[in-house]
């Protein structure tokens, strides 16, 4: 067995080298995918770097000053820094609060998205590779799923499960995981009806061996399109579960939590408290959905022409 | 029979759901309660007896119309749902037919002439439909017709009238203007679903043979269009979208909360929020017979538009 | 007999992304009163292409870049969309090659027959219905008032083709363009259809333009033959001429390639290579790469040459060889 590997070693590191540049090259055609790219790098980088390019943390009760509540974009706070976004209801600077609020927004998404991903792609296998009644049953259970929106099903599950973050990263896991798992059975029931697939197991090799070796790298690049479509999904979701008091507390302030908080104001013509927040979130979202969609774009083989 | 199934399963699961992961006795009883009444509910609801026949006692009763009070309301908790049915169900509609009148032609637009500045437009307006969330697009609707504008009023359902006997803001001017903004709002994702299926349906329908082969009978564009492509195409986007009225019915659930539109959403997050159990339960059931429901209508539907099914379906 | 059709340097070119595809690159025909003219060659060839730039159905990136085409004297090759649209359907039918892709599935026959009708009259729908009727009656089929009623796909492919062939006959039109109409069909569906429309164009003095791949098809059906070979006419004549006595190497392989009685035990004769590639046309005479005559002077463009009413665009005719 590891005769017949070894001399192909070296030509197939060779053959990943190529098609990633290709793919580099061919993702960065479409100008609106690479400024997307670009800006959700920076808002990845923003969110990771916001406790060190912050004027305060927003929630330590120390920093914050009530005084401070509601002022318009561009006031200066009573400890000295301008308010750029002004701030919130309770005193917050909305700059901090919105770069704080990314990091619950983008880790809940990327979590989710993640153990959704593994479970999904897990089941997704198991009906592939286990096919007849075991397969008829996941897809059954799968197809029902996918009837209901994503949305309401995430709903359900937090009016039954209640607040928290990890209530609502098993919501939206639960919520999700049947597209990964379509997806997944879909390419591999694809591939298993090939050749090398049928060589493969001429060779001898075991089940499980053909479905990791063999079918789940052929099932990556659809995953990674849903991967990248669905966590933005997720976040979008969260927000939403967030914005209705029934997703994150409000001592796990997402996105979503502080768009709800300045809802009260808006109708007082204090926009920004939920505007700003909404931007944000709109400007993740958006761009996670072109770079999916020229992802898609690329990886799929069946639009190139 | 399939639809029994669903049925049943979601029953289990949402009688599991509220009764094991949560603390049925927190769940179901009023916070206020005293030690003697939590006892008295207690054994009044079963809850001392073996989960499987709780879940038999549960299904009785769901099966005669029981789910239930409403703690905050001390009403039974479907006739509450049902009161709050109509509003939901009327938004629901505006919202699928606004999706249809808007996005059918503006998808055709898009599918006739695929190069032109305006289709591409459209297009990226779809992209960005989908893209926005319903709650976001919601507050900036608000802000500004409402606020910045003051245009159209923000909450509430306005005054109400009768047509064919059933109360409804569509009857008059003031239920009109307040019914516009949410139920725009709620069509907004369906409007970019409709632009896409029509076009993607055009584009396909123009290169077929049957298309060609119209208009060497010399028939003019208008008949080839609206007759020959708009019936082919009427198939995937009625299926569609009539699947799509059970999620605009969950969907609700964000826009009636913005627009404290008093529908069954505002009632279940409000239900939600103030530990309701019993009427989050009744939703719950409600919206899986709901789909169910429409599952079966688009199934119907469908046989009566294809003719290719419906003899078929005449043949076995 | 007058000229119902002629075609003169007809030119359509596709411009597409990877090149400019001439498909049709210089064709001369004339259709008279009555007569069927047998368009053949391969697939790709440009004969389908021909057909839909005389009804002006080329859309872009195609366009018909020069020639003229004369129907009933008139010039249609510029005409505006609206005087086609009259013509089509109306003068000038055509019958496609699928039947099962021609009739829109979601409208019943008598929608589809009918609409050909009341595009070009203004006449009761129940007269139209008639029409419709009568001229299903004409082609062979049983019962037409059931079938009027009937979705297509309720309808085998031979019988769909019918209606096709009597959607065309419907406004009387002066000339029919058939597309490969028996293509898809089986072969003695074929023979009747073939049957039918002969039998339609004489009594109603309605010319034809037979389009197909197959020569024995229009052996027994055409009065005469254009030959086509990657986008042009290659040779032309009465078809009793052609088939008897071709004279360019690619008709003489057509007519090998057909099986026939009188050659069994005969291995059947194939024209070897493939149609060559529309985007990178060799230099002068395009079927040279695949031709047994091949010569040095095949490098410049051969040009059409008339002898005793027969066109040919060949250096070297072959006579001698479809002697033997």
């Amino acid at each position: 067995m590891t005769d017949t590997i070894a001399p192909e070693t070296p030509t197939q590191t060779a053959r990943v080298e190529t098609p990633f540049r290709r793919f580099a090259a061919e993702f960065f055609e479409s100008r609106i995918a690479t400024v997307a790219l670009c800006l959700l790098g920076i808002i990845i980088v923003l969110a990771l770097l916001a406790p060190w390019i912050t004027p305060q943390n927003p929630y330590d009760l120390a920093q914050v000053d009530v005084l401070d509540g509601r002022l318009p974009p561009g006031s200066e706070a009573f400890a000295g820094y301008t308010m750029w976004l002004g701030s919130d209801g309770s005193g917050r600077d909305l700059y901090s609060a919105i770069l704080y609020g990314l990091r619950i927004s983008l880790s809940v998404g990327v979590a989710s998205g993640i153990i959704a991903l593994m479970i999904g792609m897990a089941i997704g296998l198991l009906a592939a590779y286990a096919g007849g009644r075991t397969e008829t049953i996941i897809m059954r259970v799968v197809d029902l799923q996918l009837s209901f929106p994503a949305a309401l099903v995430a709903l359900m599950l937090v009016a039954i499960l209640g607040k928290g973050i990890d209530k609502i990263i098993l919501a939206l896991v639960v919520a999700q995981w049947a597209y990964y798992a379509r997806t997944v059975r879909g390419t591999a029931l694809v591939e298993r009806n090939k050749e090398y697939v049928e060589a493969a197991q001429c060779l001898g090799l075991s089940r499980l061996r053909i479905v990791f070796r063999h079918i789940l790298p052929n099932c990556l690049a659809p995953l990674i399109v849903v991967g990248t479509v669905q966590t933005a999904h997720a976040i979008s979701l969260e927000a939403t579960l967030s914005f209705l008091g029934v997703g994150l507390p409000q001592t796990e302030p997402s996105l979503g939590v502080l768009i709800a908080n300045g809802f009260e104001y808006m109708l007082s013509g204090r926009y920004w408290i939920s505007v700003f927040p909404g931007l944000a979130l709109l400007l993740t979202v958006v761009s996670i959905n072109l770079v999916g969609d020229q992802l898609r774009d690329v990886l799929n083989p069946r639009l190139k022409k | 029979m399939q639809a029994l199934l669903v049925v049943f399963l979601m029953s289990v699961i949402v009688f599991f759901g509220v009764n094991v992961i949560g603390d049925p006795v927190h769940m179901l009883i009023s916070p206020d309660a005293d030690q003697a009444d939590i006892e008295a509910t207690i054994r009044r609801l079963g809850l001392d007896r073996p989960i499987w026949e709780q879940y038999l006692l549960f299904i009785s009763g769901a099966a005669q119309g029981n789910l239930g009070n409403s703690f905050i309301f001390g009403e039974p908790a479907l006739k509450l749902i049902l009161h709050h049915m109509p509003a939901t169900l009327e938004l629901a509609f505006s919202a699928l037919f606004l999706a249809v009148a808007v996005g059918v032609p503006l998808g055709l637009y898009a599918g006739l002439y695929p190069d032109s500045p305006l289709s591409k437009g459209i297009m990226a307006g779809s992209i960005l439909g989908f893209s926005l969330p319903t709650f976001w697009v919601g507050l900036m609707l608000i802000m500004l017709f409402a606020v910045e504008l003051g245009w159209l009023p923000s909450t509430g359902r306005g005054d109400t009238g009768h047509i064919l006997g059933i109360e409804t803001s569509l009857a008059t001017r003031d239920g009109l203007s307040h019914i516009l903004l949410p139920a725009m709002n709620l069509a907004l994702l369906k409007i970019s679903l409709a632009i896409r299926l029509t076009r993607a349906g055009v584009r396909e329908a123009m290169g077929q043979d049957y298309v060609k082969y119209a208009r060497a009978k010399g028939l003019s564009t208008r008949r080839i269009v609206f007759i020959h492509v708009l019936k082919n195409i009427m198939i995937p986007v009625v299926t569609v979208m009539g699947l799509e009225f059970g999620s605009l019915i969950g969907f609700s659930v964000v826009t009636e909360s913005i627009f404290a539109w008093p529908g069954m959403g505002k009632l279940l997050i409000d239900a939600i929020l103030q530990l309701d159990r019993p009427v989050v339960v009744a939703y719950l059931m409600i919206i899986v017979l709901f789909f169910v429901l429409i599952n079966l209508i688009v199934d119907i539907l469908y046989s009566i538009l294809d003719p290719r099914v419906r003899l078929q379906d005449q043949g076995t | 007999m007058s000229d119902v059709l002629e075609v003169v340097g007809l030119r359509t070119h596709f411009f597409t992304h990877a090149g400019v595809v001439k498909a049709v690159d210089g064709v001369d025909f004339t259709v008279r009163k009555g007569e069927v003219m047998g368009l053949v060659g391969e697939s790709g060839s440009g004969k389908s292409i021909t057909g839909f730039s005389i009804l002006g159905l080329i859309d872009p990136p195609g366009r018909i870049v020069d020639g003229s085409i004369r129907f009933n004297g008139a010039e249609i090759a510029s005409a505006p969309e609206p005087e086609l649209q009259k013509l089509r359907g109306n003068r000038i039918a055509m019958i496609f090659q699928d039947p099962m892709m021609t009739l829109n599935p979601v409208l019943r026959v008598d929608t589809q027959m009918i609409e050909a009708i009341l595009a070009h009259e203004d006449i009761p729908r129940q007269t139209a219905w008639e029409r419709s009727r009568d001229a299903l009656g004409l082609v062979g089929i049983p019962s037409p008032e059931e079938r009027l009623r009937a979705y297509p796909h309720q309808l085998s492919g031979g019988m769909r083709q019918r209606v096709a062939i009597a959607t065309a006959f419907l406004n009387r039109p002066d000339l029919i363009i058939a597309d490969e109409p028996t293509t898809a069909l089986d072969v003695t569906i074929q023979a009747q259809i073939i049957h039918e429309a002969q039998k339609l164009t004489r009594q109603t003095g309605t010319a034809m333009i037979w389009i197909t791949h197959d020569l024995a098809v229009v052996a027994g059906l055409a009065d005469t033959i254009s030959v086509m070979y990657a986008g042009r006419i290659v040779e032309q004549g009465k078809t009793d001429d052609v088939i008897d006595r071709p004279l360019h190497p690619y008709t003489v392989g057509l007519l090998g390639s057909v099986p026939s009685a009188n050659k069994r035990g005969q291995r059947l004769y194939q024209i070897e290579g493939m149609t060559p590639n529309m985007l990178a046309m060799p230099k002068g005479c395009a079927f040279a790469p695949r031709c047994r005559a091949a010569a040095p002077d095949c490098a410049t463009a051969p040009e059409i040459t008339k002898t005793d009413g027969r066109r040919l665009r060949c250096h070297h005719p072959q006579i001698a060889e479809a002697a033997t």
